[in-house]
């Protein structure tokens, strides 16, 4: 049964990567503006 | 493209109609030669695309786009102060642009590069309406920058204040803070979650001891981020209330989180239970997730205040042309400003002409007069009290600046019917809320629910919401406030709207408030004056800042004003002045006659108003001014009569009488020839005997003290500088035929506030008698108690524009295309 406790600790530490993942894009401004890069889509570059 | 041709023309670029003017250029049509001017970059560019993302996209540009108005950012100063980077090869600005309103402005604006080669980067953000630009200093001056921006249409609003970077760099930080807090508070719950599974489901077998104690202290350890880091904002807010002897609303919920935790721990630790700090994770992530939304929706819907339109005052300047009055935001440094006699200085400026006596009693509370010789410096705010003088102005307006005036012998006395209401739910909201608390737990022990007391106590402390209460009025004011202020009417504070609603009577004033100042018809008698004599006149005329003085001067085409040796204004009576070793006396019949020798052959007129002119006691003539009424004023005061209780007063004589009282009616009381004391003592008399609100509307200057005194005192702005600190309120003279429609738009203000009450009542009601009986869960309060606020946030803003939709005052006047 002692299986269960490295199990646990294994996904916690997965989970805990995921969080370290947000936290990055958090800080690194990703969520600052979540409408602009939407309509930037959608524009064609005839351009080049 | 086909070019767009309808019965009427209308624009290419930014599809209003071609009026005054239709500019053709490759058959396509133009309002004004600043959407010509569009066009022709976009199309030199091959950016036509533009007006294939939308139909006639653009605003047309502000007509009077010269680059000198941006002079004043060549100045190293203030290079510094807008400029986030810059070592003389790259410099970084964000610019606040209120134009964007569309996904071509978006498309454009990042285009910059392509239009100018000294821009390196151009990244626009829609919501926050921002642009961020790199470019190269040593190709692009900020100034052709800025000017290129006006160029398009898109003329940023410049800020000089760093506070104002500053605050909203703070509140990046802090949204930020707020995100990583939700995630971390969603780990720990999530994990905590699962861990407690086997408590749950274990259902009397024993769960393995090692299993047991390793998820135990797991589920300690994972809560400990969750009280100290995500919900440390509570604790913070909680104990600053605490250390001044207050509690807030997150005091309640800070207690509710420390009493989950300490039983929490006890059960756990000594075997009695598995506590509750899944619920308490759960609590905190909900929480800070309620509140992330209620400011995403504030946002969404902020009004506006700090970047309103400004005050629809014009101040006279000196230009080549002449003199030309030039609305206040469009002032900028260097200006010839004519600041007349009672006028306020808008901008900090130099003297350059004249005898200033500057009062600076609106910022400073000290009234005596301040001489000021030529070159020195005036504050804004100050008053002129000694005819007309011309100052540089240095900056340009801060309107921020000129409401703190505005507001400033008012701190004090910012009391609302509702406010006396709101102070006593503040403090004893939370009082109340513990009492009830401690209620249903103490009746629960007794019962011997020992569960259900510990789940009523916390579920009362969260659930209860008294921002709802406290925010409801807030909100509908500043809603408020911000739709009249979209059609050029312009409240000084939250208390206003509360004083038009209780409006009784009210008081006009005639001359240049139901009569226009301009396209007066004027005629002259008495001896034929010389041309000279004729500049002399205006000359002197213009220091004065009456309507009738102003339209005179119009009349006789402005001159630069004469140096007086003497100057003096008995206000609503006339002025003297010594010229040339001569005394000039000009005003009304009785002011001019009384020390005259000779008698004269002239009349007095039978219509209109008029002004006596004598020369070293002489009479010569009088010129006549025939009243034109504004538009639409007959109708606005027969749709008054029928609420309210309407008198006008004059300083002129009764010739006017007869029209008056045919168009309005006899039973409204009009008195004439009323000297500005006289009008005062009026109101006052309604005011303290009668006890009738009275909202006085007429002239900022000369009926300072009649606009003070009534509850809800409006300056009528016309194209001139009527700006007072004396007024509530002041109005677009073109706008005033709306009076009764803006008065009742502010009357629905005290139903919303109502409403929004009765609206949290009932859900603090509800929750809490939920609460009280144990079986509510925690995750439900957690979740309901943010869902008020944002409701009331959602349902003030939706009642005010309803209420704005069926007065007719949701259509912006002043925001749409120039």
């Amino acid at each position: 049964m002692s299986v269960i406790v490295i199990l646990l600790s294994v996904s916690l530490c997965i989970a805990g990567g995921f969080l370290l993942a947000f936290w990055w894009s958090v800080d690194s401004g990703q969520y600052d503006d979540s409408e602009t890069p939407a309509q930037r889509a959608i524009f064609d570059d005839n351009q080049h | 493209m086909p070019p767009r041709i309808s019965t009427t023309t209308i624009c290419y670029h930014c599809g209003s109609t071609c009026h005054e003017q239709d500019i053709t250029y490759q058959n396509k049509h133009f309002c004004c030669n600043g959407c010509k001017t569009v066009f022709e970059i976009l199309n030199k560019n091959q950016l036509c695309t533009y007006y294939d993302l939308n139909e006639t996209p653009g605003y047309s540009p502000p007509q009077d786009t010269q680059t000198e108005r941006f002079a004043f950012l060549d100045l190293p100063d203030i290079q510094t102060q807008l400029l986030q980077f810059n070592d003389g090869k790259i410099a970084q600005i964000t610019f606040y642009l209120p134009q964007i309103h569309c996904s071509s402005c978006l498309w454009l604006l990042e285009k910059l590069p392509q239009l100018n080669h000294g821009v390196q980067h151009a990244r626009v953000n829609f919501e926050r309406k921002e642009l961020f630009v790199t470019f190269d200093p040593s190709k692009i001056s900020l100034r052709q920058l800025v000017s290129n921006l006006a160029q398009i249409g898109y003329e940023p609003h410049l800020q000089l204040q760093d506070t104002a970077e500053q605050s909203q760099k703070i509140a990046a930080k802090t949204r930020k803070k707020v995100l990583l807090k939700i995630g971390v508070a969603g780990f720990c719950f999530g994990n905590i979650m699962m861990m407690s599974l086997p408590e749950y489901v274990a259902n009397g077998t024993e769960v393995e001891p090692l299993i047991q104690f390793f998820l135990k202290n797991l589920i300690v350890l994972l809560s400990l981020p969750v009280l100290f880091y995500c919900a440390s904002d509570f604790f913070v807010s909680a104990w600053k209330s605490l250390k001044y002897r207050y509690l807030n609303i997150d005091a309640p919920i800070a207690l509710a989180l420390l009493i989950t935790f300490g039983r929490s721990l006890y059960e756990i630790y000594t075997h009695t239970g598995t506590g509750y700090l899944d619920s308490l994770a759960g609590i905190v992530f909900f929480m800070l997730i309620g509140r992330w939304l209620q400011n995403q929706t504030e946002q969404r819907l902020r009004f506006d205040r700090n970047y309103q339109s400004f005050f629809p005052i014009a101040v006279s300047v000196k230009t080549p042309q002449g003199i030309v009055p030039k609305p206040i935001e469009q002032i900028s440094p260097n200006d010839i400003l004519q600041i007349h006699h009672q006028e306020i200085i808008p901008v900090d400026a130099v003297l350059s002409k004249g005898n200033a006596a500057i009062d600076y009693s609106f910022v400073s509370g000290e009234s005596l007069p301040v001489s000021l010789q030529i070159g020195e410096f005036i504050y804004a705010g100050g008053k002129q009290t000694n005819g007309l003088i011309e100052v540089v102005a240095l900056k340009s307006v801060a309107q921020s600046y000129l409401t703190n005036i505005w507001n400033k012998d008012n701190d004090n006395a910012t009391h609302t019917p509702t406010s006396n209401f709101l102070d006593l739910i503040a403090k004893y909201f939370t009082y109340l809320i513990l009492a009830i608390g401690a209620a249903a737990a103490i009746y629960w022990t007794t019962q011997g629910q020992s569960q259900l007391a510990w789940n009523a106590l916390t579920t009362v402390l969260i659930v209860a919401c008294p921002c709802t209460l406290l925010l409801a009025a807030t909100y509908t004011n500043g809603n408020i406030i911000s739709l009249l202020t979209r059609q050029q009417f312009y409240l000084k504070n939250a208390q206003v709207i509360d004083q038009l609603s209780r409006v009784v009577c009210i008081v006009f004033d005639k001359t240049g408030t139901l009569t226009q100042s301009q396209n007066n018809q004027i005629s002259y008698e008495g001896q034929t004056l010389a041309s000279e004599q004729k500049t002399l006149i205006a000359a002197i005329l213009q220091h004065s800042s009456h309507p009738i003085s102003r339209a005179i001067v119009n009349y006789l085409a402005p001159a630069s004003p004469a140096d007086l040796q003497h100057f003096r204004e008995t206000q609503g009576k006339g002025i003297e002045a010594w010229v040339e070793e001569q005394y000039y006396k000009m005003g009304s019949e009785s002011f001019v006659k009384n020390e005259t020798i000779a008698p004269n052959s002239l009349k007095p007129t039978t219509v209109g108003s008029e002004l006596w002119i004598s020369i070293d006691q002489q009479i010569i003539g009088k010129f006549s001014v025939a009243n034109t009424y504004r538009n639409g004023i007959f109708d606005l005061i027969h749709r008054l009569k029928r609420q309210f209780k309407v008198s006008i007063l004059s300083g002129d004589k009764p010739t006017e009488k007869a029209t008056l009282q045919r168009h309005i009616g006899k039973d409204s009381e009009m008195l004439f020839e009323q000297q500005p004391d006289q009008k005062w003592q009026y109101i006052q008399q309604l005011e303290t005997q009668q006890h009738q609100t009275t909202m006085m509307i007429g002239d900022g200057l000369n009926d300072a003290a009649a606009l003070k005194t009534a509850t809800v005192g409006v300056a009528i702005a016309d194209n001139n500088n009527t700006f007072t600190p004396a007024s509530d309120a002041i109005l677009a003279a073109n706008q005033l035929h709306r009076l009764d429609q803006f008065i009742a738009f502010a009357q629905t203000s005290r139903p919303i506030i109502y409403l929004s009450f009765a609206f949290s009542f009932v859900y603090n009601f509800i929750g809490l008698s939920y609460a009280v009986t144990g079986t509510l869960s925690p995750f439900i309060a957690a979740i309901l108690m943010p869902c008020s606020a944002i409701s009331v946030v959602l349902l003030t803003y939706s009642l005010t524009h309803f209420a704005a939709r069926k007065y007719g005052i949701n259509t912006p006047t002043t925001t749409t295309k120039v």
